[in-house]
């Protein structure tokens, strides 16, 4: 009887796996304002920054660590990307959308790495051109949006599009 | 009480030396200050250099302005909070920040009444002054959040293939 049950086809589908991810302090504001607005859903969110304490936001909900690294610290930002591949290749989310900065680039890219799609959402502090890691993830990511209207390019469907702002 | 918050990248001690005067030996107003790797150390207003979450909350909450950096975070968390805030842009010409990007941030912010911007520190006092004894508390209204609420669920539901069309 229990065999039978155990292998009865499911219908059910397992829920979607959304994640999201930013360095800590400012580009993680605006990720929570996202989150406030993202429709929820059935689906499964997990959170991933730099901040070793659990971010108040983020108190009983999944949390993930990887380490902060900012331009010029190679070993930093190896660090960062290697701790970035063991969590997608353990977690295998469906979609991540980031808002940078270095860390939230060397996440997305060990996302495409496991075949993950990403979303960068450019920081809206950058109103005069993209952020640097911005302009290298508009490079492989799948969709890069801009907080300013004025910095969409409107005839690359890859972006950087303007969907909108946090302010 | 006044909460002054510079970040947690970098030093903004022109920021820190101004509030430090206007407070001076006579204790004008009650304030704490978060001043980072800064050299200047106050003489007249206790500090930290860097402050928990769990912390900065704390003094979020207790402050009646918030005097900080033209950083998003610190921004956005006043907003969220109705509490008023006075930021400084940090100025690339100081070796503040690696580039202008605050000056840019200010004017749209301060386009938008989201924050009282003082772009000459000498006026830090003054516009402290005013925001003290107004009685009004600001109402952040954050006009472009609707628009990107809906192109961004829009956008995540065709990654994820539970389209539906949104308005």
């Amino acid at each position: 009887m229990t065999t039978a049950e155990t292998a009865r086809p499911t219908t059910r589908q397992k829920a979607q796996h959304l994640m999201l991810a930013a360095s800590f302090g400012g580009h993680w504001k605006q990720l929570m304002v996202l989150e406030d607005l993202l429709d929820q859903g059935d689906r499964r969110l997990s959170f991933v920054s730099t901040s070793r304490e659990t971010p108040p936001e983020a108190i009983g909900a999944d949390y993930y660590r990887i380490p902060d690294c900012n331009a010029g610290e190679r070993f930093n930002a190896l660090r960062c990307l290697s701790s970035g591949l063991g969590l997608m290749l353990r977690l295998r989310p469906d979609l991540l959308i980031t808002t940078g900065a270095l860390p939230g680039l060397l996440l997305a890219v060990a996302a495409k790495l496991t075949g993950t799609r990403v979303i960068w959402v450019d920081s809206v502090a950058n109103a005069e051109c993209l952020s640097t890691s911005g302009r290298m993830a508009a490079k492989f990511v799948d969709l890069c949006c801009t907080q300013w209207e004025h910095l969409a390019d409107n005839d690359n469907a890859r972006g950087p599009v303007y969907l909108g702002s946090v302010l | 009480m006044i909460f002054m918050t510079v970040g947690t990248q970098l030093a903004f001690d022109r920021l820190v030396r101004s509030l430090d005067a206007w407070v001076g030996p006579e204790q004008r107003y009650p304030a704490f200050a978060q001043i980072g790797r800064g050299e200047y150390l106050p003489e007249h207003i206790s500090y930290d250099r860097y402050l928990d979450p769990e912390a900065y909350q704390k003094y979020l909450q207790a402050a009646q302005v918030v005097v900080g950096h033209c950083g998003i975070g610190t921004i956005l968390s006043c907003n969220d909070q109705g509490i008023p805030v006075v930021v400084v842009p940090r100025r690339f010409d100081l070796g503040e920040h690696r580039n202008d990007h605050q000056i840019a941030t200010a004017r749209q912010v301060e386009s938008r009444g989201l924050a009282r911007v003082v772009y000459d520190e000498s006026q830090l006092g003054a516009v402290l002054e005013e925001v003290l004894s107004g009685e009004q508390k600001p109402e952040a209204y954050h006009k472009e959040r609707d628009r990107l609420a809906r192109n961004l669920n829009r956008t995540v539901n065709r990654f994820l293939g539970t389209a539906g069309e949104l308005s």
